[in-house]
């Protein structure tokens, strides 16, 4: 069973095409959306998440439509989004921005959740003494919080030094392999490629490349559009 | 046929503009800076109370007085939100200590005088009723309307058309990126507060002859210039007149249906802002806007 | 993949049992029922010989076993450690301490504007158990404190005089319409609510100021109302018991998944609602209690004072509560019980001092307090015991 079906999906915001007619399917896999600024990668991710509502399309989520649900609704059928631009609740400490979400679906061990994300030693700590590398692992921890059959993470390594991205990427990698599975939006492409198992690029709103990761580093559309004709690298 | 609408329409129409130039300053002031400054009814019961002791106590002509107190009103105002937004930036807090500053000059106002209230003040334009169509009309709300009329325009031309006005629409959508191309933001804010400020101010010294100066009063314009901006969609100063409209238009034909009862106008207000909220929380504008 | 479990056992009798069984529980469940029985009016505690305690187990103190076994069975159903806080035994302690102080002289000054300072402190723990925490300023809880106090009129004149019937209807009153009032208003986000409910206390001034003889009430307002204890001092300990109940109740609430909630949407309802959480019932569960609590405390002045009438509409039942939840700290409950009992007593004090001016004194204060201490005064209180409880991380 597909896990998520965007069909022919279209968000206007004027007359400007925001995102165009994107059709893709997402089983069980780690999926990246890529591609350059403006190209519509956050805004698909929104509409994805129930944030947005297309003009025109679909989307489906294990089997079910899901299209104008409100954004509670689609995090309590298991589908969560994380924000690029980190939203901790600052008055709470870690372990009760947690708390918040870890009776929504099931019992969540909050103690795995910390020790996963690496922030074990900050559970009690208020969000709003930590430093932005900690927030942005905060951030993923959340949406771990809440149990979710699909993780959307909307650029979870921006913002972070190379070290702290390859750590982080680490993580997301021990949780793909214990099952999570993931639909990111990154800039990124050198750090997160290795998670990845394929790839949907975007420009100007529309679907230039759907594939696998390995004929995403051989596409020719992909790199004029996006690269130039440079080296993707990792 | 016209006896029944002609007063509707009249009334409708000049009540309607006179909450335009009511709600003018505040809309102006929540779309550039976001913050919803209670305290903006007590500038209209200051410029009336500073009219009041200058020109029945003190004796002073009435021109000069509106004037001075336009400038006083100005004044608090730039006081009252330099010292919100330096200490208390969040719209929450903003909220309540610009309701906290009003209450105080209410209990100020309140004070000095003795608890006597209820003073009339003299009026730029004779209160003498007029007949229009059957109907009378006081010259005050003729006048007042088409000061409104003008004033809109004139904001509208500025905000829409000058370089500065640019300027301002710049800051009131990104204030940090604004100053980082070189936009003095805190000149934009002050500016628009010296503006807001004076434009209730000016409500208030052709308005206020036709009512009474009670401490009380900054509930009333306070109550208009935001229900007005609720409808219209808060920030959104073009659908000022539209929503103005909506609110003097239904007030007026539930005052034709239930002529003896008085304070009926403020009850539809609330109503008509609950509804709207209801049904469109934001406004008229919100209608049109695409993005959640 | 984690299967999704199903939520872990709420409650765990058996650790209930093991405590109540324990010897700390039961000399202090003994405790109580002693404390109960001698004060108990049918007991004749004065015949007893306990003349060493009697100061402090008079009859007047009977009602104060509601407070007891609440906080015992806060502890013993394992929830103690929500109320584990300085704060919140400070609180107690003082609620206490002002009816010994009272109990002197019961028909003292002193007693009856303590009784006028409970008043306000319930209104303040309503407030700040509703819009301290979730930072919806709900300008319209004196609404409903106006609407109790007419309620009660309005029945005790169609000659209802039993006192719990009019508090409970007030209650009841109340919490309706907060219920009704949350529906269309609590979809605004912050600062558009509380503008909107910034209505309601003036179209209550407006509406029953003009209308209310032709809705059939008198119209000098509703006077001769029963009083709602013989004497200040008895008022003043129904009225702290009551106030002790409510903290204890609102503390443990505070302190729950509810409050945690309620804290997340004053932080970021947005991201807690793109999350999962469907934030509308908190709020307006939250509303309805407060508005209860409002339209209970209307009730109780209008006993107080034997009147209801338009002035239970007035402003100063919104901006005093305001200033003590903000003196305070806004969410803090407890701190608004320590505030309130500051602040009222002073402004009690002062009123017969410098009439008018007071108010002014008090607006101005209350405007640097807002400017300079946006956390109150619990604020840095609290951040200490943070500092000092975060652990040093690795």
């Amino acid at each position: 069973m597909s896990l998520l079906t965007v069909s022919h999906v279209t968000r206007m915001f004027g007359g400007n095409r925001a995102v165009d007619d994107v059709s893709f399917e997402m089983t069980d896999n780690t999926l990246a959306i890529v591609g350059p600024n403006g190209a519509g990668k956050t805004t698909l991710l929104n509409l994805i998440a129930g944030q947005l509502h297309p003009t025109h399309g679909m989307i489906r989520f294990r089997d079910r439509n899901i299209t104008r649900f409100p954004p509670w609704r689609v995090a309590r059928m298991g589908m969560v989004k994380t924000y690029q631009i980190v939203r901790p609740f600052r008055s709470l400490t870690v372990d009760e921005n947690l708390v918040l979400f870890s009776e929504l679906r099931g019992t969540v061990d909050r103690e795995e959740v910390l020790a996963e994300t690496g922030l074990t030693d900050w559970r009690n700590y208020p969000t709003g003494a930590l430093p932005f590398g900690l927030l942005k692992r905060l951030e993923l921890a959340k949406g771990l919080a809440t149990n979710p059959d699909l993780l959307l993470l909307d650029e979870p390594i921006g913002g972070l030094s190379r070290t702290e991205a390859l750590a982080l990427v680490g993580t997301l990698a021990a949780l793909k392999a214990r099952g999570v599975r993931m639909l990111i939006v990154e800039h990124r492409l050198a750090e997160i490629l290795p998670v990845v198992d394929r790839v949907l690029a975007l420009d100007r709103g529309r679907v230039i490349f759907h594939g696998s990761r390995s004929e995403f580093y051989h596409d020719s559309a992909v790199r004029t559009a996006y690269l130039g004709s440079s080296d993707v690298g990792g | 046929m016209a006896g029944v609408l002609a007063p509707i329409l009249i009334y409708g129409t000049l009540f309607g503009l006179t909450y335009v130039l009511i709600a003018l300053g505040f809309t102006l002031l929540f779309g550039i800076s976001r913050v919803l400054n209670v305290a903006y009814g007590a500038l209209y019961m200051v410029t009336a109370y500073i009219i009041y002791w200058l020109v029945v106590e003190q004796g002073y002509d009435l021109l000069i007085s509106a004037v001075i107190a336009v400038g006083v009103a100005i004044l608090v105002g730039v006081a009252i939100f330099l010292l919100c937004v330096r200490f208390a930036p969040d719209p929450l807090r903003f909220l309540i200590v610009s309701f906290m500053f009003a209450l105080l000059l209410q209990y100020m106002f309140s004070y000095y005088f003795h608890g006597a209230s209820g003073f009339v003040i003299p009026s730029l334009i004779p209160i003498k009723g007029i007949l229009i169509y059957g109907v009378s009309v006081n010259p005050v709300y003729i006048v007042t309307a088409g000061v409104a009329l003008v004033l809109l325009f004139a904001l509208w031309a500025w905000i829409e058309w000058t370089s500065y006005g640019h300027t301002i629409r710049a800051t009131a959508e990104d204030p940090e990126t604004a100053a980082l191309f070189g936009i003095r933001v805190r000149q934009v804010y002050l500016i628009v507060v010296v503006v807001s400020s004076a434009l209730v101010a000016i409500a208030a010294v052709l308005i206020v002859p036709a009512t009474e100066v009670v401490p009380t009063m900054w509930i009333e314009p306070f109550v208009i210039a935001f229900v007005v901006a609720v409808i219209g969609g808060l920030g959104n100063f073009k659908w000022t007149l539209p929503a103005a409209f909506l609110l003097s238009f239904s007030q007026e034909t539930v005052a034709f249906l239930y002529p003896t009862s008085q304070s009926l106008t403020d009850i539809v207000a609330f109503v008509v802002a609950i509804c709207f909220i209801a049904a469109l929380p934001h406004g008229f504008g919100g209608l049109l806007r695409e993005s959640t | 993949m984690k299967a999704p479990e199903r939520p872990s056992a709420r409650f765990d009798w058996t650790a209930v049992w093991k405590r109540f069984r324990s010897p700390f529980y039961l000399v202090a469940l003994a405790a109580i029922a002693v404390f109960t029985a001698t004060t108990a009016p049918w007991a004749g505690a004065s015949s007893l010989p306990l003349s060493l305690l009697s100061p402090w187990l008079l009859p007047i103190y009977f009602p104060f076993w509601v407070v007891f076994a609440s906080v015992y069975l806060a502890f013993v159903l394992g929830w103690g450690n929500r109320l584990m806080s300085p704060f919140y035994f400070a609180a107690l302690i003082a609620i206490f301490a002002f009816v010994v102080l009272a109990e002197g002289a019961p028909t003292s000054y002193f007693a009856l504007s303590l009784v006028f300072t409970s008043i306000y402190i319930t209104l303040a723990l309503a407030w700040d158990f509703s819009s301290g925490l979730s930072g919806y300023l709900n300008f319209g809880l004196p609404f409903f404190y106006g609407l109790g106090a007419f309620v009660t009129g309005y029945f005790a004149w169609g000659g209802q005089r039993y006192i719990p019937f009019l508090l409970a209807v007030s209650l009841g009153v109340g919490a309706l319409g907060g219920f009704l009032f949350s529906f269309p208003t609590l979809r605004l986000r912050g600062p558009y609510f509380s503008l909107l409910s910034l209505l309601l206390p003036l179209l209550g001034l407006d509406f029953i100021a003009n209308y209310w003889t032709q809705l059939g009430m008198p119209t000098l307002g509703y006077f001769d109302l029963p009083f709602l204890a013989p004497t200040p001092g008895a008022e003043l300990v129904i009225l702290s018991v009551a106030n002790g109940f409510l903290l204890t109740v609102l503390y443990l609430l505070r302190n729950s998944h509810f409050g945690l909630i309620l804290r997340g949407i004053r932080d970021d309802e947005d991201a807690l609602s793109s999350q999962g959480i469907w934030t509308f019932p908190y709020k307006v569960v939250a509303f309805t209690l407060a508005s209860g609590i409002a339209g209970f405390a209307g009730a109780a002045y209008a006993l107080v004072v034997t009147f209801a009438g338009v002035d239970t509409f007035e402003f100063t039942f919104l901006f005093l509560p305001l200033l003590i939840v903000i003196l305070g700290g806004a969410g803090e409950i407890a701190g608004s019980v320590l505030a309130g009992y500051l602040v009222i007593l002073v402004y009690q004090y002062t009123l017969s001092w410098f009439p008018g001016l007071n108010l002014i004194l008090f607006t101005a204060i209350a405007i640097l307090l807002v400017l300079f201490l946006p956390r109150g005064v619990t604020g840095p209180v609290r951040r200490f015991i943070q500092f000092m409880s975060t652990p040093e991380a690795g």
